[in-house]
Order: C-alpha cells, then sequence, then structure tokens
C-alpha cells in the first residue's frame, strides 16, 4: 500500500469520524442541557435541603424540574442600578 | 428594563454575567416558598479555590440576617482536603445559624478561622489541610454575598418600617 492510500484512508475516516461525533454532539445537546440545568437546581435546592425535608439526590430529574418550578422564584439583580427583574 | 433584558430574568445568563465586570452585573436571588408558607432566600457567590473555581449559595430566612441552609461546589478540589467544602456536611451545617448583618444592621462578612471559633455568630471553623480553599471560601462569601447588600439594607428597612407599624397598629388599637 503506498503512502498515497494511506492519507486518502486517513482523510476519509477523519471526515467520518469528525461527522460521527458532530452527529452525536447534536443529538445528545438537548440531554446534555437538560441535565446540566438540574444539576444547577439540585445545587440551589441543596442550599434549603433542611426546609424541604427530602434528600435532593435520591430525586429524579423530573422531580428536581417540577420542585424548581413549583416553588422556586428567580430575581435577577441589578448590582449597579441597584434594580430587579423577576420571574417564576 | 436594564442591560437588554426585556422584562424577564429567565434572559438572563448568569454564567455570562459571572464574566461581566464586578460593579455591572446581574445577580440571582432565588426566593424559595416552602411547604409551611415562609420564605426562604438563597444568593449566590462564585470565587476562586486552590485548583479552580468554588461556588456556593446561601439561604437566609425572612430576617435576612441568619443563615438557614448552605450548599458549597467546586470544579477541581483535592478530594479529602478542599473537595471536603462539598462533601463534609459536618463542616459546611457549620454554617447554619451564622449571621451576616450584626446587630447594628451592617454587613458582617462571616470568617472562616483556625484553632477554634471566638465568635461564633460570624466565624466557622477551617477544614485541616484546605487552608487555601477555606481562604478561597471566606473571600468568596466576603464578595459575594456584599453585591446583595443594598438589596438586603431595603429589605430590612423594609421589615424595620413593617414592624414599626405594626406596633403602632397595636398601641392604637390597645388605646382604644
Amino acid at each position: 500500500m503506498g503512502n498515497s492510500s494511506v492519507i486518502k484512508f486517513t482523510l476519509i475516516m477523519t471526515v467520518i469520524v469528525a461527522f460521527i461525533l458532530a452527529l452525536l454532539v447534536m443529538g445528545l445537546k438537548p440531554v446534555h442541557t437538560e441535565n446540566e440545568s438540574v444539576y444547577n437546581k439540585k445545587g440551589i435546592l441543596s442550599a434549603v435541603s433542611e426546609q424541604l425535608g427530602k434528600d435532593i439526590n435520591v430525586m429524579s430529574n423530573k422531580e428536581v424540574q417540577d420542585l424548581f418550578g413549583s416553588q422556586m422564584t428567580v430575581q435577577a439583580l441589578n448590582v449597579k442600578e441597584k434594580s430587579s427583574l423577576t420571574i417564576k | 428594563m436594564s442591560k437588554g433584558y426585556a422584562n424577564n430574568a429567565s434572559e438572563v445568563d448568569f454564567a455570562v454575567e459571572a464574566r461581566e465586570p464586578e460593579d455591572e452585573r446581574m445577580i440571582p436571588l432565588y426566593t424559595f416558598k416552602a411547604n409551611d408558607g415562609k420564605e426562604y432566600y438563597i444568593m449566590y457567590a462564585r470565587g476562586k479555590g486552590l485548583w479552580d473555581e468554588i461556588w456556593g449559595y446561601i439561604t437566609v430566612g425572612p430576617d435576612w440576617k441568619t443563615i438557614q441552609g448552605e450548599a458549597f461546589d467546586h470544579k477541581g478540589e483535592t478530594p479529602g482536603l478542599g473537595a471536603e467544602i462539598k462533601d463534609n456536611k459536618a463542616w459546611y451545617t457549620q454554617f447554619t445559624g451564622r449571621k451576616i448583618y450584626n446587630d447594628k444592621g451592617e454587613f458582617q462578612p462571616l470568617q472562616i478561622v483556625k484553632g477554634g471559633v471566638k465568635k461564633p455568630d460570624f466565624q466557622v471553623d477551617a477544614i485541616s489541610g484546605a487552608t487555601i480553599t477555606g481562604n478561597g471560601v471566606q473571600e468568596m462569601l466576603k464578595r459575594g454575598l456584599q453585591y446583595y447588600d443594598p438589596y438586603i439594607k431595603s429589605k430590612l428597612s423594609e421589615n424595620k418600617s413593617t414592624a414599626t407599624d405594626t406596633l403602632q397598629q397595636i398601641s392604637k388599637d390597645t388605646l382604644k
């Protein structure tokens, strides 16, 4: 097998593997985003674990999302302007 | 409204905001409504540990002064040493019951001290072998929580005036 065949094989494999990886990243993006969101929400809820009376680590992703959605309000405070935005 | 966010905190990306200059940031304040109806306020702080970023959430009750809960996390602290800020419940639960405002209503940064706590309201014991991470937590809380100071002061004065109004009302009712 000559050098040109090795180069061709390498190029083709690189393109195929890059394509598969790109597809995987795109396909798994929603799962990644949801897991990240749940991880952050678990972190926030851990700060009120005494008030919750439940162990956050044994809760399912859906339970965490539901709990956060029903009992948590988020405000964004503007440090400079001393104003705030609120979202339920 | 400010910084181009229409009127909605859901549009604010706090990870992006964390990279903004300190006095121009939007900071999150989470309000948790417990099953008994009480509200708890969760503040967020981010800082630097020994190896990488550390962050934490501090919960205060309706008095805005006393810590009611806490959670810390890190990106790459050493297991058994700096990582104890997240893993060692006996350590981080020391924060519960500590205060972030003194009796005069001034912001009082929490201290992480070695060799025994002398001011139990404002100090917690350090983790052995994790001095730099401990200092990072102290600095993170000092810098992070002071951004909430103007908002908390406004809430404290609201509480004070509500309390005064209630007292005046009680006095009036008693005199009738």
